[in-house]
């Protein structure tokens, strides 16, 4: 018996009927996958908080429970269900198809490595090679993020084996933001520390939960303060950090401050993605 | 709930003559729980607006919307008359005398209370009964400003006085809270001698936060239950009357407050007023307004003549449950913007269009767009230029600022 007998016979006859039930288990499965991936959503969008996270998180594991589902119920059609069957396919499958889709099939795996990990969660505002945006969807080869210009960026999930994730909020509400003030060093550092917090406690953006603070640093060319501070919910991270710069210039004008432009303005050089910038602070 | 004003201990509940108003501490101040199953229909209710489903079938009620009709605003007002605030001030008197005694050394006392909980009647009614003037509030656009002459004039005052409005000291911007923390900083001082000061419970959750330190004691008017509801609702009812009517469920036809002295009924126990303590969070002022919106009679029930005011006086009223009021509430979709909104009208105990855009990060015509239709929608109202959250759409607005992370107050 030569080796394509073998293969034969690991397959059952399939008949007309088999191929309508794999083609109705397919179809079923992507009907279910589709209405999931716009049911939750849309659910999770009208809640906030820790809940909102917890129902975005749900579509990929059950994505990924339909599909194992459907392929345990198309192999079952297709070969009789025993262990050396089982070893035998997946065997040739690996053959066949792991040297022409070693990244795809590694992204797959991945795939499943940050459903259990979770490394990011759809909610989540990561930053991944660059890119700084909230993840839309976690798909079974890739992620989606969407940036703040509103760009969708799609991230294999190769990238959690030998890249570095920023995750910003962890699969809650408490991210962090910071808005930068350059002061020119002759000032009273007392009162504008006051004026910072007042600048954080008035902002209708603050989350209580979270605590405010002041960080002063000195340059050498003006007073560096960084107000840290957590909005009420991470998608308005970017109103958020507007408000407090706003209200901060105009509250430390009125108190004739003066402000001092950073060197790297001064020189020309074109300032960090505001986001990111956040971020990194 | 029902204590002795000086609140040392619990006591069992006797009814009509057992004191209904008791001060505490604001950490001791204890919310009303919701029944059960008004909590689980809340979350299915929530649940069914969340994806959108048709609401429940319901039991057909004991009367139809169509047997009954609308009570007048005047048999409303006779039947629900403002409480007495007297008692309630009696109560924060005596708090006082004892805490005096205990504290003499406290040159500030601070009360805190709901919107709508009648914090400000009753330091106006305890003032009266303490013989000290009552402080008026300073114009909000003066505090941004920076302008000192409230605090000039307040400094020559006599040193006893009473001021129930400490959220008009204050306004949510970097240059508004000056003016609160000078007052309190110099109340804690002695500088005006002993002095009793008020608070919205919504400000005063936000002016804690910039004031710590400032401020030792905090009391509060304690949450009615059903019980203190119950007795509320009584007395209120026989003071503009002669006889009280019955207060009947329209869906069930249990009685909800229990039957007038030498009438027969007294069907079932109503849980109408555990609903209510749980819905209102205990508030006198937001059950108030609920338990009227629910009343209704049969229009063509033999009524009899008021000689003396001279109106028909129903004797059975018929109290629409809770979950059938139709309540303005916010919908989920509302854009973040409207929360805003929302959470600085409370958070100023009201306030105007223009102050309200100088709080937040809204243009004055989004502002103002936005309250006409909170207006349109029940959920604010415009009082003479300052507009404020509801009654009727208090519960809502603030499980809604709840739900979305924002600050909310304790009571």
């Amino acid at each position: 018996m030569n080796g394509s007998e073998n293969v034969a016979e690991i397959f059952r006859n399939v008949s007309q009927v088999t191929l309508v039930q794999i083609v109705l288990i397919i179809l079923g499965a992507w009907g279910i996958i589709a209405l999931l991936a716009r049911f939750l959503p849309m659910v999770a969008n009208r809640i906030t908080g820790r809940a909102r996270f917890n129902v975005l998180a749900l579509v990929p594991v059950f994505r990924l429970l339909v599909i194992v589902a459907a392929a345990v119920m198309i192999f079952n059609l297709l070969i009789e269900p025993t262990i050396e069957n089982l070893i035998a396919l997946l065997g040739l499958i690996g053959l066949g198809l792991g040297f022409a889709f070693k990244d795809y099939i590694s992204s797959l795996i991945a795939g499943m490595i940050t459903l259990y990990e979770a490394p990011y969660r759809p909610g989540d505002w990561v930053e991944i090679e660059g890119a700084y945006g909230e993840v839309r969807a976690i798909n079974m080869r890739s992620a989606e993020i969407v940036t703040p210009d509103d760009t969708v960026v799609v991230i294999p999930h190769l990238t959690v084996w030998n890249k570095l994730i920023y995750n910003a909020n962890d699969g809650g509400r408490n991210l962090q933001c910071v808005a930068d003030f350059y002061l020119h060093p002759d000032h009273d550092g007392r009162q504008v520390e006051q004026i910072l917090y007042d600048v954080a406690y008035t902002s209708a953006w603050l989350q209580f939960d979270q605590p405010v603070s002041v960080i002063v640093q000195e340059k050498p060319w003006a007073t560096h303060y960084r107000l840290k501070a957590y909005p009420v919910d991470p998608r308005h991270q970017f109103r958020f950090i507007t408000d407090l710069t706003l209200r901060g210039k105009e509250a430390l004008r009125n108190e004739e401050i003066r402000f001092l432009p950073s060197p790297a303005y001064a020189e020309g050089s074109e300032p960090a993605n505001p986001a990111v910038h956040a971020r990194e602070k | 709930m029902l204590m002795a004003a000086s609140g040392q201990s619990p006591s069992v509940r006797s009814p009509d003559d057992a004191p209904l108003w008791q001060f505490v501490p604001l950490s001791d101040f204890e919310v009303p729980s919701k029944p059960v199953l008004q909590s689980a229909r809340g979350r299915l209710d929530a649940l069914y607006e969340l994806v959108r489903l048709r609401p429940r079938v319901q039991e057909k009620p004991v009367k139809t919307e169509d047997e009954l009709g609308h009570i007048s605003e005047a048999e409303l007002q006779r039947l629900v008359p403002e409480p007495d605030w007297k008692e309630a001030a009696s109560a924060l008197d005596g708090l006082l005398r004892s805490g005096d005694r205990e504290r003499s050394s406290a040159t500030m006392t601070l009360v805190v209370g709901p919107p709508c909980g009648g914090m400000r009647e009753i330091l106006n009614a305890f003032a009266s009964l303490r013989s000290v003037p009552v402080v008026e509030p300073p114009s909000r656009f003066g505090v941004l400003e920076k302008d000192e002459t409230w605090l000039h004039q307040l400094r020559k005052q006599k040193p006893r006085w009473v001021f129930p409005a400490l959220e008009a000291t204050f306004v949510r911007h970097p240059a508004g809270l000056w003016l609160a923390r000078q007052l309190l900083g110099e109340a804690r001082n002695g500088s005006f001698g002993h002095v009793v000061i008020g608070c919205d419970s919504w400000s005063w959750e936000l002016i804690s936060r910039f004031t710590r330190g400032l401020v030792g004691h905090v009391h509060v008017l304690q949450a009615f239950g059903p019980e203190e509801f119950s007795v509320l609702f009584r007395r209120l009812a026989e003071s503009g009357r002669r006889r009280r009517p019955r207060f009947r469920q329209s869906d069930n036809g249990n009685d909800i407050l229990p039957s007038p002295e030498g009438e027969e009924g007294g069907s079932e126990k109503s849980g109408y007023l555990q609903q209510l303590a749980g819905r209102s969070r205990g508030n006198i002022g937001i059950a108030r307004v609920l338990w009227k919106t629910g009343m209704q009679v049969e229009p063509e029930e033999g009524s009899q003549q008021d000689d003396e005011k001279g109106s028909a006086l129903h004797r059975t009223i018929w109290v629409r449950p809770l979950d059938k009021l139709s309540l303005p509430s916010v919908p989920s979709s509302a854009e973040i913007d409207v929360t805003l909104v929302l959470h600085g009208l409370l958070v100023h105990n009201g306030i105007s269009t223009e102050l309200l855009a100088e709080a937040l990060p809204l243009s004055l015509q989004k502002v103002a767009g936005l309250l006409y239709w909170l207006g349109d929608e029940g959920l604010a109202v415009d009082e003479g230029g300052r507009w404020r959250v509801s009654p009727l759409g208090y519960p809502a607005v603030r499980s809604h600022l709840q739900t979305r992370g924002f600050l909310v107050d304790q009571c």
